[in-house]
């Protein structure tokens, strides 16, 4: 029987440190997926992982129950904001959550530079510049559901809005994906045709 | 239902989100609809490539490392149970429940939503200087004494000159909190008041 993450995390308190081993393996690839995809660039990357575990470790008692994941990108979000505060503090977390945009403005810094669009290639890569390209909120929402396969419920709660907010930020991501590979339709259903 | 409603419904269905009910008019909206049917197929297509193309990577080995390291040192500390902070706390804590729940016991051992919320429609009485009257010839318990009293004084403090004739209040359980009504306040021989300032 598989041990679930509550189990792994109760082993832990009571001193098993590879049950946490075993929770950062489960978690590794959609977690660290998220991270780099947020903030682009691999060694802020390794420091917002850690550091969300290190949060994990002195917060552990918080977790109740609940998607375990979910809990992860939470905190990890929580993270890049502070790290994007810090860097801007003249941006407020209020207005991100209230209007929406700041942490679109926040992140704008992240758009690929020309030299480097011009070397996106193939399908992935394109793929990776859509993304790449949408306003923070949209991109948050596309990479929590694609890469950390997290309900909408779940992802409302984190970035603080209705579930109708959180659905429609991942339609507007998926529009503009579609209309920004729409030439790429053609590959897109030979490959999954095939 | 409209298509953006529908397309929404894809995506809460990728999540296991909806209902029996939604999930069967989704279903007949896509048999129906061609539209929907290829938004379906492309946002699962755009997601699966997606899926497998973004970078995922790893963390550094240095950063597990550091990671664990961080672990086993919280986890050799001593149990968090014992340390002088948490008991603090705990003292603290178990204090607050005992005087919360007394006095929650205390308060609320007969009659506890009428007697709280006739004194705030009282309060509330004085200060719009309008309905200064709530009187009733019968019904009159001990308790309602106290209150009558209690409330007497309320409105002394507020300003106002008691003359108590021979009726009382009458407590109704129906109490609207915001606003005084004709059930909870109702009569106006009771009290006579005045401005004394
Ligand atoms: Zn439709």
């Amino acid at each position: 029987m598989e041990v679930t993450d509550k189990e792994l995390l109760i082993r832990y308190r009571r001193g098993q440190v590879d049950a946490l081993e075993a929770l950062i393996e489960k978690y590794r690839r959609p977690l660290f997926g998220f991270i780099i995809n947020m903030i682009q660039g691999r060694d802020e990357a390794d420091e917002i992982f850690q550091e969300v575990w290190l949060r994990v470790i002195r917060k552990h008692v918080k977790y109740k129950h609940g998607n375990f994941c979910g809990w992860l990108v939470r905190i990890a979000h929580n993270v890049i904001i502070d790290r994007i505060r810090r860097r801007k503090p003249e941006l407020s977390l209020d207005e991100e959550h209230e209007e929406g945009l700041s942490l679109g403005q926040m992140m704008q810094s992240n758009e690929p530079e020309p030299a480097t669009r011009m070397a996106l290639q193939d399908l992935s890569v394109r793929i990776n510049e859509a993304v790449n390209v949408l306003p923070a909120e949209q991109k948050e929402v596309f990479l929590m559901r694609v890469q950390a396969e997290l309900s909408f419920s779940e992802i409302a709660r984190i970035q603080k809005v209705s579930i109708n907010t959180a659905l429609a930020r991942m339609q507007y991501a998926l529009g503009k994906m579609r209309t920004i590979l729409s030439k790429d339709y053609r590959e897109l259903n030979e490959k999954f045709d095939s | 239902m409209n298509c953006e409603k529908i397309q929404q419904q894809i995506l809460l269905n990728q999540t296991g989100e909806l209902s029996g009910q939604e999930f069967e008019t989704l279903c007949n909206h896509l048999v129906e609809c061609e539209k929907c049917r290829k938004y379906r197929d492309d946002i699962e297509k755009v997601m699966s490539v997606a899926r497998t193309s973004l970078p995922a990577g790893e963390p550094g080995a240095a950063v597990m490392a550091g990671i664990l390291a961080a672990a086993r040192e919280e986890s050799n500390r001593k149990p968090l149970f014992f340390t002088p902070a948490y008991m603090q706390w705990a003292a603290c804590a178990a204090a607050a429940v005992f005087i919360i729940c007394g006095t929650a016991l205390w308060s609320f051992r007969e009659k506890p939503v009428s007697a709280a919320s006739q004194m705030s429609t009282i309060a509330m009485a004085v200060g719009s200087e309008e309905v200064l009257h709530a009187i009733s010839q019968s019904g009159k318990t001990e308790k309602d004494q106290e209150l009558q009293s209690l409330a007497s004084q309320l409105l002394l403090m507020e300003g106002f000159i008691v003359e108590e004739h021979p009726a009382e209040i009458e407590f109704s359980d129906a109490v609207d909190e915001r606003q005084p009504t004709a059930l909870q306040l109702h009569s106006i021989d009771a009290f006579e008041l005045q401005r004394c300032v």
